[in-house]
């Protein structure tokens, strides 16, 4: 008796429980289509540009309807709902490192015949901008936005140290050079200023790498080429700044002194050159951060001329998952986020790099200071991005930790790079590209 | 007489020396205790402080430890912005049922582990102990895919009703829970048990009238952790709770952090106010912990 009595209050609590805290999800209208947008923004002031975006998308479309959900999205989250048959529509990614996977798993599903279907006019685009987009020589997305990477340098020291403000270093040679002069040791041996650190506030691989010629993966071929000479130089350039700089751990000190988001070190004065994200620009950092800060952007020094002006590019990401009832419907919304206004409210926003030719040239835009380097880095031909390939993950992880054993453990450039690659290259094989 | 007198004052200096020395190891003691709390305290006391600060103050160098103006109103602004009671009133509603359920399910399950004889009871054991060495990542998508299915996706049952069966699925504690509630449960002496048969107690009226009264102290504790793990967890109300409405507060806190920036003084001022509860709890069951252990005495 007092058993039984125990299974029903337990099924008691458990249909109160059910009941109770069963959210039901939204009633869906008669013949309108109803999208869920997935987007990664959470932080409030982001969430309600987005909001706005949609808002003016659900006004003036009212048989497709469009609700957003804001908040960081977990790669994993987007997988197990599309497995579990409940996943939004549409995902923006704050980060296209997920696309390659997404569409190696059919997670997410390609544009190309879907966007020809709709009419869709891509020629405002950047066409660069749709390469982190691409997987397999298809379209699995649309660019919403983007980073580019440039130096940054303190004018003031430039003058101070008798260089040209109005000439920032071009080639690999020049900046080493420059960062000779703009730098400053105390009589303890300690760093009162550093020229350039190749490593703050990121470790700068993929913002460096090509400038260097050194390309991660072959497409042609399939296969992963971390081992070239090119990108042993290129963690040799990365070895010789320590051997440098870092006596007794001088450099590594300095860095580890960094407050103030990513330009701190260049907001304090303890760092004259470094390479950071166009969003430092934006009025929430550098000019709040360091609003006596007298700096300036240029692109990053190459080692072949013709790579001068071009930078690293990757953002955020639209998608369409592979589950969604109504494609078309959700290309059209795309479509919509490739238009200016949209794009510009999030540009603003987030002081991002749009990624419409309109855009490069719109007031609101250029008329941000030293932003103008960000525009055109994104507006250069050879602009390039991560390799598109389902592994890059690992291969980015790997590049991180073979950088860190030549810099910090003394290994030997060549050999830990040729160990990487034959082990990405093995995960590239098994999983396929 | 002399020589008593003597004895007497070798014994007096000897508990003279003792007593120094004594006093001396207290201090010892006593210093190490305030260094090493200073440095646990130090993050809290960092968190606080910013918690205070103007944004520039949060990222000044070198840093400020006691801001001049002290912000107050960060506290005010982060607690709207958050959204503070429906993020309170949406965690509370699944992590304090969550309590009462792996209370209940972790207890009924270690008792049959240490209380009751079976056959193939500790090849059992080992098996629901081998579920700790699941990776969430592995188990993620067959949950996901069977919460879909029941249409529980949007919803607190996810979160919650894993609690009513060991909470093995989802969760790295319960398996823990069980593991602990059965070692502590195998500590109760054995002729209470016994004699409870004899009287005719059925084994349900036994877990819940003698052994878990005599077990409060692990109760205490897993019901603190329970609570602690749901209060914190943020990963699966990221997975399972799309809807903003029903976002806990280890997701609000989101709304401080932007594509590349993160607002450090209000950021920090939630941070502190959803750390207090967790905080006094700590130091209510804390208590109740020793009075546990005190009230049930283990001897047997």
């Amino acid at each position: 008796m007092r058993m039984k009595l125990a299974n029903r209050a337990l099924a008691g609590m458990l249909l109160a429980a059910g009941g109770v805290i069963a959210a039901a999800p939204g009633a869906l209208a008669d013949d309108t289509v109803s999208l869920t947008l997935r987007y990664c923004w959470g932080g409030d002031a982001e969430m309600a540009a987005m909001e706005s975006v949609i808002s003016a998308w659900n006004d003036a479309n009212p048989s497709i309807q469009v609700t957003g959900i804001g908040g960081s999205i977990n790669a994993e989250e987007i997988v197990a709902s599309v497995a579990g048959g409940t996943a939004p529509d549409m995902v923006i990614m704050c980060d296209n490192g997920a696309v390659a996977g997404f569409a190696h798993d059919n997670v997410i599903m390609p544009l190309n015949d879907t966007l020809a279907a709709i009419g869709a006019d891509m020629s405002n685009i950047i066409p660069s901008s749709l390469d982190w987009v691409s997987y397999q020589g298809k379209l699995y997305g649309l660019p919403f936005g983007q980073d580019t990477y440039a130096l940054y340098y303190n004018a003031d020291e430039f003058a101070a140290a008798g260089l040209d403000p109005s000439q920032p270093p071009k080639t690999w040679e020049e900046l080493w050079t420059y960062a000779e002069k703009l730098t400053k040791w105390n009589a303890d041996g300690s760093l009162a200023q550093v020229g350039f650190i190749p490593t703050d506030p990121s470790n700068n691989i993929e913002q460096t790498s090509a400038l260097f010629n050194c390309d991660f993966y072959d497409a042609a071929t399939n296969k992963i080429i971390v081992n070239s000479q090119a990108c042993v130089d290129w963690f040799k350039w990365y070895k010789t700044w320590f051997d440098a700089y870092n006596k007794d751990g001088a450099l590594v000190n300095v860095i580890a002194s960094r407050t103030g988001g990513d330009a701190g070190l260049l907001i304090t004065g303890q760092q004259a050159m470094g390479i950071f994200g166009e969003w430092n620009t934006g009025k929430a950092y550098i000019p709040t951060n360091g609003p006596d800060l007298n700096y300036d952007t240029a692109p990053i020094p190459a080692i072949d001329p013709a790579k001068y002006g071009a930078g690293f590019m990757n953002g955020n990401a639209f998608l369409v998952t592979s589950s969604t009832r109504n494609p078309e419907a959700a290309a059209k919304f795309g479509m919509y986020l490739m238009t200016d206004n949209p794009s510009r409210t999030m540009a603003l926003q987030n002081a991002s790099v749009p990624q419409l030719k309109s855009l490069l040239t719109d007031p609101a835009l250029t008329s941000i200071p030293h932003f103008q380097a960000f525009l055109d880095i994104a507006n250069h031909p050879q602009a390039w991005t991560t390799p598109m390939i389902s592994v890059y993950g690992e291969l980015r992880d790997g590049l991180t930790n073979a950088l860190d054993a030549v810099i910090n453990g003394g290994a030997d450039p060549q050999a830990t790079l040729d160990e990487l690659a034959s082990g990405i290259q093995a995960r590239l094989d098994a999983n396929g590209p | 007489m002399s020589t008593v007198a003597l004895n007497e004052g070798r014994m007096a200096v000897r508990t003279s020396t003792k007593t120094r020395r004594a006093k001396q190891t207290s201090t010892l003691v006593f210093i190490a205790l305030v260094v090493l709390s200073t440095v646990y305290m130090a993050p809290l006391l960092w968190m606080f402080s910013t918690s205070v600060k103007t944004a520039a103050q949060a990222i000044a160098s070198p840093p400020i430890l006691v801001p001049d103006p002290i912000v107050w109103g960060n506290y005010p602004d982060a607690l709207i912005r958050m959204n503070f009671p429906r993020a309170l009133m949406n965690t509370l509603i699944y992590a304090v049922p969550a309590v009462i359920f792996t209370l209940l399910s972790s207890s009924v399950v270690a008792y049959g582990f240490a209380i009751i004889k079976w056959p193939g009871r500790n090849v059992v054991f080992i098996l629901v102990l081998t579920t700790l060495m699941l990776p969430g990542q592995v188990t993620l998508i067959p949950l996901y895919v069977t919460y879909a299915k029941l249409g529980w996706i949007n919803t607190y049952l996810p979160l919650l009703l894993p609690s009513l069966f060991g909470a093995a699925a989802g969760s790295w504690s319960g398996p823990f829970f069980i593991f602990l509630l059965r070692q502590f449960f195998l500590g109760i002496p054995k002729d209470l048990i016994d004699a409870a048969r004899i009287d005719g107690a059925s084994e349900l009226r036994i877990l819940f009238r003698i052994v878990m009264p005599l077990s409060m102290p692990a109760l205490i504790t897993v019901g603190l952790l329970t609570f602690i793990d749901k209060w914190n967890d943020f990963y699966n109300p990221l997975i399972y709770l799309q809807d903003p409405k029903l976002q806990p507060l280890s997701r609000a806190v989101q709304v401080f952090q932007s594509s590349h920036k993160l607002d450090w003084p209000q950021s920090m001022a939630a941070a502190v106010v959803v750390s207090l509860p967790l905080v006094i709890l700590y130091f209510f069951a804390q208590r109740k912990f020793i009075e546990g252990i005190t009230l049930t005495g283990q001897k047997g």
